[in-house]
């Protein structure tokens, strides 16, 4: 018996090792994972009845109590017993698997040992699919959780080959040899059994574990980068955040580069093929073309995919990520990889979650920032409410018309009424029709021209336009004032302030207020462009505040514009709006 | 020692502890301790049930009975099994509304009082004890049979094992092991018996005919009357056997695991199932000792046929089938043994120290450590006596046990639960009667009092082996003449409680 | 509460016949071969006498009565969950 023993558990020994090679491989690690559909039900017994069989030939062969065939078992003669581990892998299919499973892959194993032959034949091909199924029922009936604890299985590994022994005996009474293997190999089967099971099962439990951990792990990294991205997104310009972020995804991840670019040309590139990836490249493959179409990711599984004009260019794989921001402009982060092997479901998953949270990150930012420009804005509205200058100024321009010409000083009074009931009214809404924000500035402009009458001429020109289109308030008062207060300040004649509004196309409308004063200067201009908002109460603050607006409400195209105009000198600002009347606004008006 | 047994031996113990470690780790509130936290489903439980109460003196000795005797082993298992249904009809449900975690709560649910509590407490604790005894009893005598051990070390092992398991594991552990436990003796049994069969070529005329060569009774093998002297004697055993499972504490408590009433009728059901289709399978097993061992053999291994279980399968399977059987046959006696354990452990820590010394004043934590301590005590105790007990027949404590539950706790539970006049003193009266009746008549019958080898070497009082026939009705008529003598002064609101004992409503705590 | 009124006399009906029926049934095997013992041990089928036959049929008739009595008790579950409702609305 000690023989038969040690020699089983080298046997059994073999199989663990294939069994372990086996949960190596990626593709056999993915059969462990359970799926209740019929056709992995059914590979999963095939593929465990495949190891049972190849169990059963790692098994010995006993004639009249002695070990015959040494070597892998191939036939078995008439009057030999063939001693089979097969029940190994079947009960790992049934614990596994659940009760289907088992009964497959034990009927798989048991028609093998059914040709097989030998004293015995007709308990063996019985007791694999019993075995089996019974495994699947006791595996489901010990444990609720994925994989039964080795332990269990140590336990339950026990009664296979004792089930087997003992069906022996029901079927072949009465009969020596069949004693005097029990007495021989019952045991021995007993003991490798239980052990190879459990150790089995601690394997695959280590498989699974290592699944969990690697997508925890996964989880933790996009995590992390979101949050490390955070800074990067914040930064106004399109460059520097793109910058940023390349360089942090290539750091944090391994890939072989990173590309971020907006929906035309790259803006930032880092690692492998930077040498002909530029920054200003266009971009023009079809795959992120695709992707910017349907917002969703893209792989790139060969260098044609990539269609990088280069041939020398190192990088065969890619995933393209469309990241959607607040007013629906889209960016891309490109993942390269020297290999398509590389990408696996695990950096897929990574790459959709970043992209995913980033969108978010930006999402959240922007409307922090428009809230931070609408406070901005009902700030200064405040201030304008009781712009002290103003209202002093305009009372006592009407103090003095009250007694040269009543007439005008009732109808300037009513203007100022006007204009400081608009005034109050801005903070509740976000845009309002371009009929209303045009009787501010109307209001506004009869009591500047009052004030100034012989210093200041003022033209106020409106197409014909929809009624209803809509603009954000206090966006054309403050460029006429920005235009006295800073443009023509220093001229006491003949200074003219002209505001138009026209259709300039089907699509849009154009706003421009254009004075003949000192005009902006060059620096001025640049860094109204750059994006630099000055602190100090400046002409470049209310400008920003209303670019900021323009920009945030009705997107990139109705930014301010600043034109120097020369020969004259003079500035000239104007802004375009979409000729939409229907996008509602946000107060449901 | 054969190598063999003890790899097999060992084999199962650790798989064993395994379990009890488990367990403990979850078990560590009174609650869980005591009655596994309702975490038991019907069927889970009924099994659990079924391995309490086959305990080896069933598995081993009705074999053996059988074999020796014919029809009236027989009679032990028909007996066994039947009440069951005595069980269902009468205490199942209402045990398990009333009470939360030991027997004496349920009668103190009617009846608050400490004196009730102690003798209740008194009682289930006796009869706990008792049937834990032959436990140890077979099996000191089985592991002699398989490993050579002398009884005292054999003893010692199971004793001390089973303390470990209780003290540690508390019941999840014990129903587990005892669900276990169950699958591995029915299955065992069961393929016995095909064996057994196929032994004869599946050929029932061959198997009869060799049984009625295996014994000296010949032809007369299939009569009744060679174990059980007189009609009479017959009767009074039946009848014990019918009322005695309604009061065994250790098989009552097991109604408290389940979380409600229709899972306890799932237990009986199932346990009852299971039960029956052992007792038919221990009959073929029987027939099988009779036909392949033969009596002379077996009546040399051991003069009561406890041993016929493990000699047949040594006979059929050799030593491997051999081990096996004497694995279960071990498993059997300690999940057995465990569960009395509980159970006489429930009625110490519980009743005895929680309610009456420390009247109602103790923490969780200190319960856990009475109940653990008092599972170590217990298991010292019964351990001890077994020890000094070797030669007792193992059937003559089972059957005073019975005889002892049917006398004393059932008539009590039964007026408790159903009558209306049913007073304190009578439920007082009826206990110690039934209690004191049943092992008064014991001592002077034919067991104890034997002029060849019993104890007190004179001839018995009583002719009556199974005094039941006397006792019972004692039982209940002192309960009846107690509650009219001192009956209680009628502020018992008996409708609102036999209607919490029959659906589990409470009237009272409905109106919140 | 004439639903638990109800409730109660359904299960005493149920449960005394059972019981009746018990005892007569049950009781009858000791009893019978005490009172007739040549009657009931000489074997009729092969070796089976009609005490080893009534020793058989009580496992099978206390399987049956058990089942009886499950199926009973479910019909009376759906009686005690009225009784429930009815206490429940009575607050």
């Amino acid at each position: 018996m000690k023989d038969i023993t040690i020699i089983l558990f080298e046997r059994i020994g073999l199989l663990l090792i294939i069994a372990f090679v086996l949960t190596r491989i990626p593709n056999f690690k993915m059969l462990i994972y359970r799926e209740y559909n019929f056709r992995m039900t059914i590979i999963h017994a095939c593929v465990f009845g495949i190891f049972g069989i190849a169990s059963t030939h790692f098994g010995i062969v006993l004639a009249d109590g002695e070990v015959v065939n040494q070597n892998l078992v191939w036939y078995v003669a008439d009057n030999e017993m063939i001693v089979s581990l097969s029940l190994v892998a079947i009960v790992i299919a049934g614990l596994l698997g659940g009760p289907i499973v088992g009964l497959g892959a034990g009927i798989v194993a048991g028609i093998d040992l059914f040709f097989l032959g030998g004293i015995g034949w007709f308990a063996n091909t019985l007791v694999n699919p019993l075995t089996g199924l019974l495994a699947g029922l006791a595996g489901r009936f010990f444990s609720k959780a994925r994989v039964i604890s080795p332990v269990q299985a140590l336990f339950i590994g026990v009664f296979p080959p004792i089930l087997q022994m003992q069906i022996l005996f029901v079927i072949y009474p009465q009969h020596d040899t069949v004693m005097e293997f029990v007495n021989i190999a019952g045991l021995p089967l007993v003991l490798t059994n239980s052990i190879a099971i459990a150790i089995f099962t601690a394997m695959i439990k280590i498989v699974l574990q290592e699944q969990e951990n690697e997508a925890a792990l996964a989880t933790k990294q996009a995590l992390t980068i979101a949050e490390e991205a955070l800074p990067f997104l914040k930064k106004d310009s399109p460059t520097e955040r793109a910058e940023g972020l390349a360089e942090l995804l290539y750091d944090r991840l391994k890939v072989a580069a990173i590309c971020v670019a907006n929906e035309e040309e790259i803006l930032a590139f880092k690692g492998i093929g930077a040498d002909h990836h530029h920054v200003g490249n266009k971009i023009r493959t079809r795959l992120s073309n695709e992707a910017l179409q349907s917002k969703e990711i893209k792989i790139a599984y060969s260098k044609d995919d990539i269609a990088c004009d280069d041939p020398k260019c190192r990088l065969e794989a890619g995933i393209i990520i469309p990241i959607v921001e607040a007013n629906d402009s889209m960016s891309l982060i490109k993942f390269y990889f020297k290999k398509v092997h590389h990408i696996s479901p695990v950096e897929i998953e990574l790459a959709q979650g970043i992209g995913q949270l980033i969108t978010n990150q930006l999402q959240v930012i922007s409307s922090e920032k428009l809230r931070k420009n609408i406070v901005d804005a009902e700030l200064r509205n405040l201030q304008a409410q009781i712009n002290p200058h103003f209202l002093f100024n305009t009372l006592h321009l009407i103090a003095t018309l009250f007694r040269v010409d009543p007439i005008r000083a009732r109808h300037i009074t009513i203007q100022l009424a006007n204009f400081m009931r608009f005034n109050l009214g801005i903070a509740s809404e976000s845009l309002i029709t371009l009929d209303r924000e045009c009787d501010h500035v109307k209001a506004y402009v009869e009591i500047i021209e009052a004030r100034f009458a012989n210093r200041l001429e003022i033209n106020f020109t409106r197409d014909h336009t929809n009624s209803n289109v809509l603009i954000p308030p206090s966006t054309i008062q403050p460029l006429v004032e920005n235009a006295i207060e800073h443009g023509l300040k220093q001229v006491t004649t003949n200074g003219r302030i002209d505001i138009t509004i026209k259709n300039r196309d089907e699509e849009r409308i154009q706003v421009t207020v254009e004075d003949n004063g000192v005009g902006f200067d060059e620096e001025a201009i640049a860094l109204f462009y750059a994006r630099k908002k000055r602190e100090n109460i400046d002409s470049g603050v209310g400008m920003y505040n209303v670019n900021q607006r323009l920009t945030s409400l009705l997107g990139e195209e109705a930014g301010l514009q600043i034109e120097k105009m020369s020969p004259n000198s003079g500035s000239r600002v104007y802004f375009t709006i979409p000729n939409k009347s229907l996008r509602g606004n946000k107060n449901g008006n | 020692m054969n190598f063999t047994y003890f790899i097999f031996f060992v084999c199962i113990v650790v798989c064993t502890l395994i379990i009890t470690y488990w367990a403990a780790r979850k078990s560590k509130t009174t609650i869980q301790f005591y009655t596994a936290a309702g975490s038991l489903t019907g069927v889970q439980n009924g099994m659990a049930i079924a391995g309490d109460y086959i305990s080896a003196a069933s598995f081993l000795g009705i074999i053996g009975q059988i074999a020796l005797y014919g029809f009236d082993g027989f009679l032990y298992s028909v007996g066994f099994l039947v009440s069951y249904l005595v069980v269902l009809l009468f205490v199942a449900e209402p045990v398990h509304h009333l009470g939360k975690f030991s027997l004496a709560d349920v009668i103190v649910a009617r009846f608050p009082n400490q004196h009730i509590r102690w003798i209740i407490a008194l009682g289930s604790l006796i009869i706990s004890v008792f049937y834990m005894i032959p436990q140890l009893v077979a099996s000191g005598l089985l592991i002699r049979l398989l490993l050579d051990i002398d009884y005292t070390t054999s003893v010692l092992i199971i004793g001390s094992l089973m303390t470990i398991y209780v003290v540690f594991g508390g019941m999840i552990a014990t129903s587990w092991v005892q669900i276990v436990k169950t699958v591995l003796l029915l299955s065992s049994t069961f393929l016995l018996s095909l064996i057994v069969f196929s032994f004869y070529s599946w050929n029932m005329t061959d198997l009869i005919a060799e049984v009625k060569l295996g014994t000296p009774l010949g032809e007369q093998f299939f009569l009744p009357g060679h174990l059980l002297q007189s009609p009479l004697e017959m009767f009074s055993l039946y009848l014990a056997l019918l009322l005695g499972t309604a009061g065994l504490p250790h098989i009552l408590i097991r109604f408290f695991t389940v979380k409600n009433g229709k899972e306890v009728r799932k237990s009986v059901l199932t346990a009852s199932g299971i039960i029956g289709f052992f007792y038919l399978m221990t009959f073929v097993l029987a027939l099988g000792a009779a036909a392949v061992i033969g009596y002379d053999t077996l009546v040399a291994s051991d003069s009561t046929g406890n041993l016929a279980a493990p000699l047949l399968a040594r006979a059929l399977g050799g030593d491997f089938l051999l081990a096996f059987v004497s694995a279960v046959a071990f498993t059997t006696v300690v999940a057995v043994v465990a569960g009395l354990v509980i159970s006489a452990t429930t009625a110490f820590s519980h009743d005895i120290y929680h309610h009456i010394i420390k009247k109602g004043n103790t923490t969780e934590k200190e319960q856990l450590k009475a109940a653990q301590w008092s599972a170590f005590g217990i298991g010292i105790i019964s351990t001890l006596f077994a020890l000094g007990l070797k030669d007792i027949n193992v059937t003559f404590l089972v059957s005073l046990t019975f005889i002892v539950a049917a006398s004393s706790i059932f008539p009590v539970l039964l007026f408790t639960i159903y009558w209306r006049r049913f007073s304190q003193a009578g439920a007082i009266i009826g206990m110690l009667a039934g209690l004191f009746s049943s092992m008064i008549l014991l001592l002077i019958g034919p067991h104890i009092m034997n002029v060849e080898n019993g104890w007190i070497l004179r001839d018995p009082v009583i002719s009556l082996f199974n005094p039941g026939i006397v006792t019972i009705p004692i039982g209940f008529l002192s309960a009846i003449i107690g509650s009219y003598l001192f009956p209680d002064d009628g502020e018992f609101d008996f409708d609102a409680f036999s209607m919490k004992a029959q659906t589990g409503v409470d009237v009272r705590r409905e109106s919140r | 509460m004439e639903i638990f009124e109800k409730w109660e006399q359904e299960r005493r009906k149920f449960i005394l016949k059972m019981t009746i029926f018990s005892i007569v049934f049950f009781l009858s095997l000791p009893i019978s071969i005490g009172l007739f013992p040549e009657f009931m041990s000489q074997p009729r089928f092969g070796w089976l006498s009609f005490a080893w036959l009534l020793g058989f049929a009580q496992i099978g008739v206390t399987w049956l009565l058990c089942w009886f009595y499950w199926l009973k008790a479910e019909q009376l579950d759906e009686l005690l969950i009225e009784v429930k409702r009815q206490l429940e609305a009575a607050e």
